[in-house]
């Protein structure tokens, strides 16, 4: 009896435990048939099969249908591209997400149908031993297994466009929500872009391309035919916070959404920053952008996780807010280049990286190492001109010096565009060039640099340095312990001295400037001497006056000649009696000067014979010159000067100003009208091939003509040519040409390299190194190098001769046969 | 065809008449000036003897005052006279 009470019982129960509907009348039924379990202690044996049945309900029937509800072909085709650009106006991304809105549903409903029927709630009424709350996690956890066990893979797809989608919406919704507030006036903060769109006049969503609610005037929503279509944004939301809370309540939340969440809010903090930062380096915006995560994300974050669970919120913003600067740093990295490019315009982004890389660990190598990479990539190499390079240099100095004020990474960073520099040849001129050149920008920088000469950085030891300033000490960064130890100055002092210290001694400089000063001043006669003489003063603050003394005695000699012409040009003195034209002379104090006057050559032409007239004026101001300072006289270097000319032909007068061999040439031409070159070289004792280039001036100007090989004639008449142009200039009565223009010495001015003059310095230490072998017959270089520093270069600064140029010289001597290397040994061929 | 000049300017570096290239007291050239001075020429001129020795007028001025007794010619050694 009992026995078949009990069986009635289990079927009812375990029949019934799926049928939904309950009246009252069931639920008494249903507490019957416990009460009978409860007498014959199959409670448990109940729960166990009520256990068993719900995983076989799940797994056959449940789960399989909810994977049905996400079929892969309703995922839209071009998924990662519609999360990339944010785009869910698309049908299909709306019906993707529904889908997922609804399978989560279903399993929600169906997960409660099983785990709180009245069936389960009255077994648990009659167990003591067991709660009702502890039993339904266990069912949660084995609906997890279940799902997990069988997670389809395009399941996560689903997820993350959901998840993507519902970040929008939020992100929508709230600017639609400010902007409704706010009337029609625009809102000018981060969520721009969306409240921009909104502010369109036709009242339509952008998301959806509904009508938003409230906002159209009723003759919008009467006048069209058809019915209207509202804005969905709001309720689709409203169902992504309802899925969000179900899959809480299904214990799947994080399980499902971790990685989804993760990679929405990342990638949409980096898209943020890519939009506020791209090539645009003069707004400070980490600040902004860091409201922008706290407001925005964590804000979408606090309705995904609900608001109740703080811990999980405050977890994540911390970490996204770092995940922020590292993107943000790691952006800037990248556009490190150009940031230094366009400093001082660049100073926020620099700003801004700075605070990142003090909140970003090892962002400082990542940043010297993408600098170094895109210095060697973008610079230093060959098809990039020194000035640029130089202006790169000087550019990376001041805003490195921003980024990191202790100078370290500047000096790591520099290291290598230093090295290159000064294995460039035309270095020196072009930093000697800027420093005096009076638009260059480095001359406030030279005006407002302390009067701290060169080379005292070592002077001033850090510690005097830091009893001045103990205040304001900071410890080096760690990365210091990479940059040599001597090496400081460059991360205290200012950019000229950083810029002459490229090559670690003044004298480079100081002579190149000298042989600059000197071109300068023979080339344009009327140069501005105030100016030099202020640059002068500038770089005497700097180099030391005994360095720079031959340039003052140079100054000296421009202004001192100016009087000189001036009085011997009066009238005063008896000795000059030549009238026919003035005669002006630049006096020189030789030793002061450059070598050659820092020009390349001056042999060829130096024989050069002037006109009588010239040769008679030269003479009356030599005279002149010997009166008034008595017991001096003056050697003429006769092919440097400059004259004016007019030429009379039978129609036209030109005037030119050139150079004394120009001169010579056409004054040639008055007494004959055609001159072989040869006749013409002996005429006036320049060889050959100078007088051919220096003609091809007069040729290009259409005074005189080839016409044979090596015969030149005078072009009288302008009606000779048949040139067209030269006809129109016809009436031209009067032109002004000036040779100095064009071709200025033809060339002969050219920057006379520095090695060339390092080659002329060893010249003098030939015949010690010959004599040195024809004694010890081999020698290795380190040993001769020894013995000259020991015998020849006593005295002289030893910076001069380092073992590689004097490698260098050697290996240019074997090379013309002069020695022989063989060994390792250097010896004199027998 | 004529050709008028109308100026000439020239480069000329001046030189002391000596006949010597180098001061003997202070081993510096004639056209270069002496250990106390910087602007060659007017500022640091040479300065001859009767012996027809010359010297830059401050070395041998130097010279002579730190002679007690006889003043003579650091090349010669007669009696040092300035030329007229």
């Amino acid at each position: 009896m009992a026995i078949e009470k009990l069986d009635y019982c289990w079927s009812y129960l375990t029949e019934n435990y799926a049928k939904k509907a309950q009246t009252v009348a069931d639920c008494d039924r249903v507490n019957e048939a416990f009460v009978v379990l409860k007498r014959n202690d199959f409670l448990d044996y109940y729960k166990e099969w009520y256990f068993e049945a719900f995983r076989e309900r799940f797994a056959n029937t449940v789960i399989p249908c909810f994977w049905q509800k996400l079929p892969q072909s309703t995922l839209p085709r071009d998924l990662s591209a519609i999360i990339h650009h944010s785009d869910f106006s698309l049908q299909s991304a709306n019906d993707a997400c529904s889908k997922l809105f609804e399978a989560v549903a279903y399993l929600n409903d169906e997960f409660n149908d099983s785990a709180k029927n009245v069936f389960v709630e009255s077994l648990f009424e009659f167990l003591d031993n067991e709660s009702l709350t502890s039993f339904q996690s266990r069912l949660r956890s084995l609906l997890k297994a279940l799902i997990l066990s069988n997670i389809h893979l395009h399941f996560n797809d689903y997820v993350l466009l959901t998840y993507c989608c519902g970040f929008c919406l939020f992100r929508h919704l709230r600017a639609q929500e400010k902007h409704s507030s706010a009337g029609n006036r625009m809102i000018d903060d981060d969520d721009e872009a969306d409240s921009e769109a909104e502010s369109n006049a036709d009242a339509k969503c952008i998301l959806c391309d509904g009508w938003i609610e409230g906002q159209i005037s009723e003759e919008v929503y009467f006048a069209e035919d058809g019915e209207k279509e509202l804005c969905k944004c709001q309720r689709t939301m409203n169902l992504f916070i309802e899925m969000n809370s179900q899959l809480k309540e299904l214990d799947l939340l994080e399980v499902v959404n971790e990685d989804a969440v993760a990679s929405v809010t990342h990638s949409f903090i980096e898209k943020k920053i890519r939009e506020k930062c791209q090539g645009n380096f003069d707004v400070l915006c980490i600040k902004s952008l860091e409201d922008w995560v706290r407001v925005t994300i964590v804000g979408w974050l606090e309705i995904v996780y609900d608001k109740e669970n703080k811990q999980m919120t405050k977890n994540s913003e911390e970490r996204l807010i770092h995940f922020m600067y590292e993107t943000y740093a790691q952006i800037r990295t990248d556009q490190m280049f150009d940031i230094i490019v366009e400093y001082p315009e660049s100073e926020p982004a620099l700003e801004d990286l700075k605070e990142c890389l003090q909140k970003c660990h090892g962002f400082r190598q990542k940043v010297i190492k993408s600098l170094k990479d895109s210095f060697e990539i973008r610079l230093l190499h060959p098809g990039v001109a020194t000035n640029d390079i130089l202006t790169a240099y000087i550019q990376a100095i001041k805003s490195l010096r921003v980024l990191d004020p202790s100078g370290v990474i500047l000096q790591l960073v520099c290291d290598p565009v230093k090295k290159y520099l000064k294995s460039r040849d035309d270095t020196v001129r072009c930093i000697i060039t800027a420093l005096t050149d009076e638009n260059s920008e480095l001359i406030p920088e030279l005006v407002k640099g302390a009067p701290q000469s060169v080379e005292d950085g070592t002077c001033q030891s850090d510690d005097e340095y830091m009893a001045d300033n103990w205040q304001n000490w900071q410890p080096d960064p760690v990365d210091a312990a990479n940059v040599a130890f001597s090496s400081k100055s460059i991360r205290s002092s200012d950019i000229v001295s950083i810029l002459v210290n490229i090559y670690e001694s003044k004298d480079l400089f100081v002579e190149e400037y000298q042989r600059l000063l000197a071109q300068k001043f023979l080339s344009n006669f009327d140069c501005n001497v105030d100016h030099e003489r202020r640059n002068l003063e500038l770089l005497t603050l700097r180099f030391g006056e005994s360095d720079l003394h031959a340039c003052e005695v140079m100054l000296q000699d421009m202004t001192s000649s100016k009087r000189l012409d001036n009085r011997i040009n009066s009238g005063e003195i008896e000795a000059h009696h030549f009238k026919k034209f003035p005669i002006k002379c630049l006096v020189l104090s030789e030793q002061f000067w450059p070598e050659k006057f820092g020009l390349q050559s001056n042999d060829e032409a130096s024989k050069i014979k002037l006109p009588s007239d010239v040769e008679e004026a030269i003479d009356t101001y030599t005279k002149a010159f010997e009166t008034i300072k008595p017991s001096r006289t003056l050697f003429w270097t006769p092919f440097l000067g400059s004259v004016e000319l007019e030429l009379e032909f039978k129609d036209r007068k030109l005037s030119f100003t050139v150079t004394p061999i120009h001169a010579c040439i056409i004054y040639q031409f008055q007494e004959k009208k055609s001159w072989l070159i040869s006749e013409l070289s002996q005429s006036i004792s320049v060889p050959t091939q100078v007088l051919r280039r220096k003609i091809s001036y007069w040729q290009n100007r259409g005074i005189l003509k080839e016409v044979k090989s090596d015969k030149f004639i005078l072009v009288e008449d302008i009606g000779q040519t048949d040139d067209a142009e030269n006809q129109a200039d016809k009436m031209n009565v009067e032109e002004e040409y000036c040779a100095y223009d064009e071709d200025s010495f033809d060339g002969d001015i050219q920057p006379g390299s520095s090695r060339d003059v390092g080659e002329d310095k060893f010249r003098i230490y030939w015949s010690f190194i010959e004599n040195m072998l024809t004694n010890l017959n081999s020698l290795p270089l380190e040993r001769i190098h020894t013995m000259l520093q020991m015998f020849a270069l006593q005295g002289t600064n030893s910076n001069e001769l380092s073992v590689q140029s004097l490698r260098q010289f050697l290996d240019s001597k074997v090379r013309d046969q002069k020695l022989i290397f063989s060994g390792g040994l250097y010896r004199l061929p027998s | 065809m004529k050709v008028k000049i109308k100026s000439w300017r020239g480069v000329a570096v001046w030189k002391w008449i000596a006949n010597d290239d180098n001061c003997g007291i202070c081993r510096n050239g004639f056209d270069g000036c002496c250990p106390d001075c910087k602007m060659p020429g007017d500022e640091c001129p040479l300065v001859w003897g009767q012996c027809s020795h010359c010297f830059h007028i401050h070395c041998i001025m130097k010279w002579l005052n730190s002679q007690n007794v006889h003043q003579l010619c650091p090349m010669c050694r007669q009696e040092w006279k300035f030329k007229e």
